[in-house]
C-alpha cells in the first residue's frame, strides 16, 4: 500500500490507493481544516505535492488557485487521491489552528502562548534484536512521534548523551525530553526520568543599568510565577555606563561580566525560591538591555563603542547556552539577548516596542523612553525612525534642589489651589513628605503655570505678595511644604533654577519628538498613540505631560503608560517564538536619526523651552486652557 | 524638490540593502528630500522613478564661470530664495570698473589695486574679483587697448562692456582666451552678440527691462548655442533692483521660468549711493556686480558683509580651541570655559577687554556650538573639559584650581568637578554679566 | 514682477511719537510696520526710520563717536538737537548710559535729563533705560513718567526683565522695545510674555539683537528675514516691526585700528552697511551713532 509523508513533519500514514489525501492525513494525526466537510467548496485543504503522483481534476477547481501555486504542485487535500508514494506539504494555514493559550504581559495586552522550547514524554519500546535502533535515534524518533521534529533536525550535546543510556533504562524507557527552537534547527536539553511534563520554566529579565527585573513563568500554560528585582552589582564598578566601560578597558570586563551574571541569578534564585521551582527547571533565558549591557554580559569588549567612530561588536539578537556565560538556569538553556538599532537604542527599546506592538500596525506610535537619558520611536509597521539623547537628571529629580527617585516620601502627585496658592500632595508610602520625584515636579510645574506663578519660561514672578513665593538663597522659589509638614526639617521648595533644568529636560525630549515628526513630514495630528515607558513607573499625570509640551498635544485617551517596557517585551519574546524572530528584522527596518547631525533639533529644542512650547498652535487645548486661568486670575 | 520624506520612501524598494550607501530605505529617502543625495544611488529604481525622483537635482540658476585660473569666479549653483532655507553658494564676483577714455596711469594703478586687495579676516583672504572695462570712447582700437592695459583677462577676470559689436570684437581678439564676461546682448544685436560669444567661448549677459524680455532673450542664445549667460535687468533704482532679483531668483528656485534660471548681472554704477547699491547686490542675488574705484572703507565692509552673507549657516565659524590669555593675566587669574564658536569667543573677548579684568579663556572643541547648542546636544561634555584642562596644560599655568563656567553649562558642574577634580562655579548666563561677576565673586 | 501685490496679513502698525493733537509735544509721529510683501517691496520707504544715538555719560560711547562730535557729547539736549537739526535723524536714541556705571544712584536725574531732551528736538525719543536688572523698576518708571504722553519707544525688555519696562510702558502709555538673542523662537517667546502682561500688539517692536558686521551680523540678518517671513505667514506673535541697534559696531576692531585720518570713513561704513542691509532685511528703524551714517542712510532709501 501506497505511503503517505506529510511535510515538514515527516508523519507517515500508509493507506490504499484512492484514499484522499485528507483521510490520509487524519490517519497520520494531522488536523486538517474541513470547513465545508471536506466537499471541495471551500479551498482551506490546500497542500502542495512534493513527491510522487495523485490523482486530481485541477481544472475543475481552479478557482482556488494562483498560477504559481499550480506550478508548485497545489490541490486540493479533499478531492485528490493517493496513487503511489507522495510526499505532501501541508501549509500551516491548511492545519486547525491550535488552542490559543493567552497569556498576560505586565501591562500589555495579551499574547498567544507559543514557546521556543517543548517538553514531550516518550513511552519507548525497548530495543531487542530485532529492533536495534541506538538509544538517540529511538528517543527522537519517540519524539517525533509525540509531534516533535525531525530526527535529522535535532542536535544533541554530548553532556546529554553522557547520562540518556542510564537515564532510559532506569526509566523503563519513559522519559521526558525537552527540546529547544534554534537558529539553524533544534536542541535536546535534557532527558529527565518519568514524566515532567508539567514542570517548564522560562525567565524573562530586563537587565537595566541600575535594577535587573526577572518574570519566572511557566512555558506550559503561561503563567507568571513569581517576579524579583534587585539593583545590578555592576554599580560597584561605575554607576553610570560610560564609567563602566571605562572599567572594562581596564581589564575589568570579566569582572564586569561575572557582575551583571551574578545580579540575574540573585534575582533568579529569589524568584524561583518563591515559585517553588529548581533553577534547573528554567530551560529559557530572554534578555532585555541596552547595547552596552548586552555586550557586558555576553563578554563582549564595548570598549569600541565610546571613541571615534563608536562601533558596537554586535547588534543582531544572540543566542548561548546559559552555562557558558554563567547564568543559574538549566546549563544548556538557551539565553537570547535582544537586538539593538545603534548604540543608543539598543534592546531594551526594541522590547518597548515589543511591548507596545507598533511595529504590526499601520497607526503611528510614537514611543518615548524617559531616563536621564531617553529614546523615541516614531512609526508602524511599514516604517520606524528613532533618537537617542540626554534629557538630563532633572525628570528623575536630579540636579532639583528637593529633588528624589521614586522612594517613600516622595511627593509623587501635587495640586495647587489657584487662588490660596495652597498645595496639597501625595508621597509614596504616604509618610511625610522628604522630597519631589519626577511625577510630582511635572504635577507641580503644570499647577504652577496654572496659577500664574510662573511665566512661560518658568520664571517665578516675585511681584506675588504670598508667604509661598519668595526669594531663595540663591533663586527664586516656591515652598511646596512647610518644614513642620517634612520629615526632614526644612521647607521642600521649588526653586527657579529647578523649574529652568526641568524645562530644558523636557525640551530635549519634545524637541526630539518634533524632530522625528519632521523627519517622516508628519504633525502632531498624524500621531495614532503615544507609549510613555521608562522613570515614570506608574505614575505620570499625562494631562500635566501635555500641559507643560514633554509630548506632543494629542487626545487624552491615545496615550498609554506601558510602565517597565523592557521586561514587557521580554516576556513576550520568551512565551511567543514567532514574536522572538521577528526582532531582528524589526531591528533592521529602524532608521536611526542623530540628533546632534540633524540641524533642525537646536532650533525645536530652542522652541520647546517654553511653556507648553513657543508655537501655541501646537497645544491649543493647553493655551486655551492657560488663557482661562489668566482670565480668572484677573 | 517639495517631496517629503515619507513619499519618497514609498517609491523605494524598502530592502534595506544598503547599496545606496545609507542603512535603511528611509534613512536614504530622508536625504534625497533634504537634496544630500543623488538618486543615481539606488540600483533598484526604475528610469520613470528616477526621473520623478531625480528632476529636480540639477540646480535651478545655472553655474557661470568668468576668467580663467586662481581669480576666476563662478555664480550660481543656487537652491533658496533666503540664505537661512540652507545657504547661498558662490559669492558674487565684484569687478572694479574702469573706462577706456582714463588716462593709461590711472587704470594701471586701479587695477594693481585689485590685484593686491587683500582683507584678512577670520582666517581669510577677502579680494576683489576683477575690472570691468568700459567702452566710451567709441574706438574699437582704444577698447581693446584699455583691455590689454587690464591685462587682457590673463591675470584677472574682465567684464567686457560696450554697447558696439565692433568693440567687443576688437577686444576679445585680445581677451577671448580668458572668459571674459561680454556685456550685452539686446533684443536689437543678441544675434550678433550670440555668435560672437559662442566662438569664443566666453559668458554672455543679456539684458532686458522685463523678466520677460530676459526670458525671451535667454531662450533664443541658448537655441544659438550659449548657455552661459547672466541676466541683467537694468533696474531703475535699488528698490526696483531688489524686486526684479527676488523675482527672478523666485522664478528660478520654484522652475516655474527655466529660462530665468541663470545669475544675475547687477551694474552699480548708474547709482549715486555706490555703497547701498553694493550691499543691495550681495545681499540680493547678483552674480557678478560691478563697481566704481572703491575707497578703503568699502572695500572693507563691503567685503566683510559678502563673507558674511555667504557663509553657511549651517557650518558656524569656529575658533580653534586653546588657552587664551587675556589682559595679561597671572598665575592667579580666574580661568573662564567656553565654545570655540566664533560669536561667543569675540563677544565674550569684546567684554572681557573693556573689562580689563586679568583671566584666562579655555575655549574647548564643540564644533562651533554655541554653549546651549553644545550642553542641550551633548557636545560639551566633561569629558571633553577634562581632556580640554589636561592637553592646554592649564594646570601649569595657574595655581589655583577653579573653573569659572558658563551659565548654561550648570547641569555640567557636578559632572565636571566629579571629571576634573577642580572646582567649578557657575557663572552668569549672559556674557554682559561677566564682568560683574567676577568682580563680586572672584576672590584671588 | 514684485511681491507688493501678494495678500496676506501685515505686520502691525507701531506708532512712535505723538503731536500736539495726539497729546504731545512732537513736530512728527511716525507708524512704522504695516509691510504686507518682503521689504523693498512696497513702496513707502517714509517708514523706513534712521536713530541717531545721544548719551547722557560720554565716557560709554565709542571714541570715535565722541571725537567727532567733540563737546556736544557733554550735554545730551544740545547733542539731541544737533541728531535733529545738524545730523538729520528722524529718531533721537536717548541713551542713559550713566546706569552703567558701579554704584548708579542718581535716580533724581532722569526726569530733568529727559525733560531738557524732550524740549531740544522736536522729533520722537527711543529710550534706553537701565542696563542693570536692580535698576530697572525705578528708572524705567522715571522715564515713563517724565515721558507720559509722548508715546516713547522704551528699551529693553528681555525674557528674565522685562516686568518693569512692561508695567512703565502700561503706567504711562509708551511703546517696548523687545530683545531676543538672535533666536526667532527666543524672540517669540518674549512677545508672548510682554502679551501676558497685557502689553497690545501694536505696542511691541522687536529687536532680534544685531551683532557687529563681521562678527555675527549674519545670524542677525537671518533672523530679521526669518520674523518678517513669519509675520507674513500669519504668526501674530512675531508680526511686529524691527529695530536693529548694534551695540559694538564702533568698537570693533576694524573702527578701533584705523588711523585718525580714516577713522570716520570706517567708523560710517560699518555702520552703513550694517544699518542697510538690516532695513534689508526687514527691519524698520536702525541705531546709528556716527552722525554721518544718517545722512548716508537718507541718500541710499533714495536711490
Amino acid at each position: 500500500m501506497p505511503t503517505v509523508t506529510f511535510l515538514p513533519g515527516y508523519r507517515k500514514a500508509v493507506v490504499p490507493q484512492g484514499t484522499t489525501i485528507l483521510d490520509a492525513a487524519l490517519a497520520a494525526g494531522l488536523p486538517m481544516n474541513v470547513v465545508c466537510g471536506g466537499q471541495g467548496k471551500c479551498g482551506k485543504c490546500l497542500v502542495f505535492i512534493r513527491g510522487g503522483t495523485v490523482s486530481f481534476d485541477v481544472d475543475n477547481y481552479r478557482r482556488f488557485f494562483s498560477n504559481d501555486e499550480i506550478a508548485h504542485g497545489a490541490c486540493l487535500a479533499c478531492r485528490a487521491t493517493v496513487v503511489g508514494d507522495i510526499r505532501v506539504e501541508v501549509p500551516a494555514g491548511s492545519l486547525i489552528e491550535e488552542q490559543r493559550i493567552l497569556v498576560e504581559i505586565p501591562g500589555m495586552e495579551e499574547v498567544p502562548l507559543n514557546p521556543a522550547v517543548r517538553k514531550y514524554e516518550v513511552r519507548l519500546t525497548p530495543p531487542s534484536l530485532d529492533d536495534t535502533a541506538p538509544d538517540l535515534a529511538r528517543l527522537l524518533e519517540g519524539i517525533e512521534g509525540r509531534g516533535g521534529p525531525p530526527p535529522n533536525r535535532v542536535y544533541a550535546p554530548l553532556e546529554v548523551l553522557c547520562y540518556l543510556p542510564q537515564a532510559l533504562r532506569r526509566s523503563a524507557w519513559h522519559v521526558t525530553g525537552t527540546v529547544a527552537l534554534v537558529p539553524g534547527g533544534y536542541r535536546l536539553l535534557n532527558v529527565d526520568e518519568g514524566d515532567t511534563t508539567t514542570r517548564l520554566y522560562g525567565a524573562a529579565v530586563d537587565l537595566g543599568t541600575t535594577t535587573i527585573v526577572v518574570y519566572i513563568r511557566s512555558l506550559i500554560d503561561g503563567r507568571i510565577l513569581a517576579t524579583a528585582s534587585n539593583y545590578n552589582r555592576q554599580i560597584s564598578c561605575g554607576e553610570d555606563i560610560l564609567s563602566r566601560v571605562n572599567f572594562s578597558q581596564k581589564s575589568g570586563l570579566s569582572r564586569l561580566q561575572q557582575l551583571a551574571a551574578e545580579s540575574i541569578n540573585e534575582a533568579l534564585k529569589s524568584a524561583s525560591d518563591a515559585a517553588g521551582i529548581d533553577l534547573e527547571e528554567i530551560f529559557e533565558v530572554v534578555i532585555a538591555g541596552n547595547t552596552v549591557m548586552t555586550h557586558l554580559l555576553l563578554g563582549i569588549d564595548p570598549s569600541y563603542m565610546i571613541a571615534e567612530p563608536y562601533i558596537p561588536v554586535v547588534r543582531r539578537m544572540l543566542s548561548t547556552a546559559a552555562g557558558r556565560i554563567g547564568i543559574a538556569a538549566h546549563r544548556n538553556a538557551g539565553v537570547y539577548t535582544f537586538p539593538a538599532v545603534s548604540n543608543f537604542i539598543g534592546g531594551d527599546t526594541i522590547a518597548d516596542i515589543l511591548a507596545t506592538g507598533m511595529a504590526d500596525r499601520e497607526e503611528v506610535s510614537l514611543l518615548v523612553d524617559i531616563g536621564t537619558n531617553f529614546e523615541a520611536v516614531l512609526g508602524n509597521s511599514d516604517w520606524m525612525l528613532s533618537c537617542a539623547g540626554a534629557a538630563g537628571p532633572a525628570l528623575e529629580g536630579g540636579e532639583v534642589l528637593f529633588g528624589m527617585r521614586a522612594n517613600p516620601g516622595a511627593i509623587e502627585r501635587a495640586r495647587i489651589d489657584a487662588g490660596t496658592l495652597t498645595p496639597s500632595y501625595s508621597t509614596i508610602n504616604n509618610v511625610r513628605p522628604r522630597g519631589i520625584c519626577g511625577s510630582g515636579l511635572i504635577d507641580l510645574l503644570a499647577e504652577l503655570i496654572r496659577a500664574c506663578v510662573i511665566d512661560r519660561t518658568g520664571r517665578i514672578n516675585l511681584d506675588i505678595d504670598h508667604p509661598r513665593v519668595r526669594k531663595g538663597r540663591y533663586h527664586p522659589e516656591f515652598v511646596v511644604a512647610w518644614k513642620e509638614e517634612t520629615s526632614i526639617g526644612k521647607d521642600i521648595v521649588i526653586t527657579e533654577n529647578d523649574i529652568r533644568n526641568l524645562i530644558m529636560s523636557k525640551a530635549a525630549i519634545h524637541g526630539a519628538c518634533m524632530t522625528l515628526l519632521d523627519a517622516a513630514g508628519l504633525t502632531p495630528r498624524d500621531i495614532d498613540r503615544i507609549y510613555f515607558t521608562g522613570a515614570f513607573g506608574n505614575y505620570l499625570n499625562k494631562e500635566n505631560a501635555i500641559t507643560i509640551g514633554l509630548i506632543p498635544e494629542v487626545p487624552l485617551s491615545r496615550i498609554e503608560n506601558i510602565g517597565n517596557g523592557a521586561i514587557a517585551g521580554a516576556n513576550i519574546a520568551l512565551v511567543n517564538r514567532e514574536r522572538r524572530k521577528a526582532l531582528d528584522g524589526i531591528a533592521l527596518r529602524i532608521t536611526y536619526i542623530e540628533l546632534n547631525a540633524e540641524p533642525s533639533f537646536m532650533d525645536r529644542y530652542t522652541s520647546s523651552c517654553f511653556l507648553p512650547h513657543t508655537d501655541l498652535a501646537l497645544f491649543p487645548h493647553v493655551q486655551q486652557m492657560l488663557e482661562a486661568c489668566r482670565a480668572r486670575q484677573g | 524638490m517639495a517631496m517629503k520624506a515619507l513619499d519618497i520612501y514609498k517609491l523605494l524598494p524598502k530592502t534595506n540593502c544598503k547599496r545606496c550607501g545609507y542603512p535603511t530605505c528611509l534613512a536614504f529617502a530622508m536625504k534625497l528630500a533634504a537634496g544630500k543625495a543623488e538618486v543615481e544611488a539606488c540600483p533598484d529604481l526604475d528610469p520613470g522613478t528616477k526621473a520623478l525622483l531625480g528632476g529636480a537635482t540639477r540646480p535651478p540658476v545655472r553655474l557661470v564661470g568668468v576668467g580663467v585660473g586662481e581669480r576666476s569666479v563662478a555664480a550660481g549653483e543656487e537652491f533658496v530664495l533666503f540664505r537661512h532655507e540652507k545657504t547661498f553658494s558662490h559669492p558674487p564676483g565684484i569687478m572694479v570698473q574702469v573706462s577706456d577714455t582714463w588716462p593709461e596711469e590711472r587704470v594701471r594703478s586701479i587695477v594693481e589695486t585689485v590685484r593686491e586687495t587683500v582683507v584678512h579676516r577670520v582666517g581669510m583672504d577677502l579680494v576683489l574679483t576683477g575690472v570691468a572695462v568700459r567702452n566710451e570712447s567709441r574706438s574699437p582700437g582704444r577698447f581693446a587697448e584699455a583691455v590689454a592695459l587690464a591685462g587682457g583677462g590673463s591675470t584677472l577676470p574682465l567684464v567686457l562692456i560696450a554697447g558696439d559689436l565692433a568693440a567687443h570684437e576688437a577686444a576679445l581678439a585680445v581677451a577671448g582666451h580668458y572668459r571674459p564676461l561680454v556685456h550685452a546682448a539686446t533684443e536689437e544685436n543678441r544675434e550678433d552678440l550670440a555668435r560672437l560669444a559662442k566662438r569664443y567661448g566666453c559668458p554672455l549677459a543679456v539684458r532686458a527691462a522685463s523678466p520677460a524680455g530676459l526670458a525671451a532673450l535667454t531662450a533664443e542664445c541658448a537655441a544659438a548655442g550659449v548657455v552661459d549667460l547672466m541676466l541683467d535687468p537694468a533696474p531703475r533704482s535699488l528698490q526696483d533692483y531688489i524686486a526684479m532679483a527676488t523675482g527672478i531668483r523666485k522664478a528660478a528656485i520654484g522652475r516655474t521660468e527655466p529660462a530665468l534660471g541663470y545669475p544675475i548681472y547687477f551694474d552699480t554704477t548708474p547709482f549715486r549711493e555706490t555703497d547701498a547699491a553694493l550691499a543691495a547686490g550681495i545681499l540680493k542675488y547678483a552674480g557678478v556686480i560691478v563697481v566704481p574705484p572703491l575707497p578703503p572703507a568699502t572695500v572693507a565692509a563691503g567685503l566683510t558683509l559678502r563673507q558674511n552673507i555667504y557663509t553657511d549657516p549651517q557650518k558656524p565659524i569656529q575658533v580653534t580651541p586653546g588657552l587664551y590669555p587675556v589682559n595679561e593675566p597671572g598665575r592667579d587669574a580666574p580661568v573662564l570655559l567656553t565654545v570655540n564658536f566664533s560669536l561667543t569667543y569675540f563677544t565674550l573677548l569684546g567684554y572681557l577687554e573693556a573689562s580689563r579684568i586679568p583671566c584666562y579663556l579655555l575655549i574647548v572643541d564643540t564644533e562651533g556650538l554655541s554653549v546651549l547648542t553644545a550642553v542641550a546636544g551633548g557636545k560639551l561634555t566633561e569629558t571633553l573639559v577634562a581632556d580640554s584642562l589636561r592637553n592646554f596644560g592649564v594646570g601649569e599655568t595657574v595655581d589655583h584650581r577653579l573653573l569659572v563656567i558658563p551659565g548654561y553649562a550648570a547641569p555640567l558642574s557636578g559632572k565636571i568637578e566629579d571629571a576634573t577634580g577642580w572646582k567649578v562655579m557657575v557663572g552668569p548666563r549672559d556674557a554682559a554679566e561677566l564682568a560683574g561677576y567676577l568682580e563680586k565673586e572672584w576672590r584671588a | 514682477m514684485t511681491d507688493s501685490s501678494e495678500p496676506g496679513p501685515a505686520v502691525r502698525e507701531v506708532r512712535l511719537g505723538a503731536t500736539r493733537a495726539e497729546g504731545g509735544t512732537r513736530e512728527v509721529s511716525y507708524v512704522i510696520g504695516g509691510d504686507r510683501g518682503l521689504p523693498f517691496t512696497g513702496n513707502r520707504p517714509d517708514r523706513l526710520l534712521v536713530a541717531l544715538e545721544v548719551c547722557d555719560d560720554p565716557q560709554f560711547s565709542p571714541p570715535v563717536v565722541r571725537d567727532y562730535v567733540g563737546d556736544l557729547a557733554n550735554n545730551p539736549d544740545e547733542w539731541a538737537r544737533a541728531a535733529e537739526r545738524t545730523y538729520g535723524a528722524d529718531i533721537i536714541r536717548l541713551n542713559f548710559t550713566s546706569t552703567k556705571q558701579r554704584g548708579f544712584d542718581a535716580f533724581s536725574e532722569i526726569a530733568p535729563t529727559m525733560e531738557r531732551v524732550l524740549a531740544a528736538t522736536a522729533r520722537p525719543l527711543i529710550v534706553e533705560g537701565s542696563s542693570e536688572p536692580e535698576l530697572d523698576s525705578e528708572v524705567f518708571r522715571r522715564c515713563g513718567e517724565a515721558g507720559e504722553g509722548e508715546r516713547l519707544l522704551l528699551g529693553t525688555a528681555e525674557a528674565d526683565r522685562y516686568r518693569s519696562v512692561a508695567a512703565a510702558a502700561l503706567a504711562y502709555d509708551h511703546a517696548v522695545i523687545a530683545q531676543s538673542p538672535i533666536d526667532i523662537n527666543l524672540a517669540k517667546q518674549l512677545n508672548i510674555l510682554l502679551r501676558e502682561t497685557g502689553i497690545p500688539g501694536d505696542r511691541i517692536v522687536i529687536d532680534p539683537y544685531t551683532g557687529a558686521l563681521g562678527y555675527g551680523f549674519e545670524y542677525s540678518y537671518s533672523v530679521m528675514e526669518r520674523i518678517r517671513l513669519a509675520a507674513l505667514a500669519g504668526d501674530a506673535d512675531l508680526a511686529m516691526p524691527v529695530i536693529s541697534a548694534p551695540a559694538d559696531t564702533l568698537t570693533v576692531r576694524e573702527v578701533r585700528e584705523a588711523t585718525p585720518a580714516e577713522q570716520d570713513a570706517i567708523a560710517v561704513a560699518w555702520e552703513f552697511y550694517t544699518a542697510y542691509a538690516s532695513f534689508v532685511a526687514g527691519a524698520s528703524i536702525v541705531c546709528v551713532r556716527h552722525p554721518l551714517t544718517v545722512k548716508r542712510l537718507h541718500e541710499a532709501l533714495e536711490v
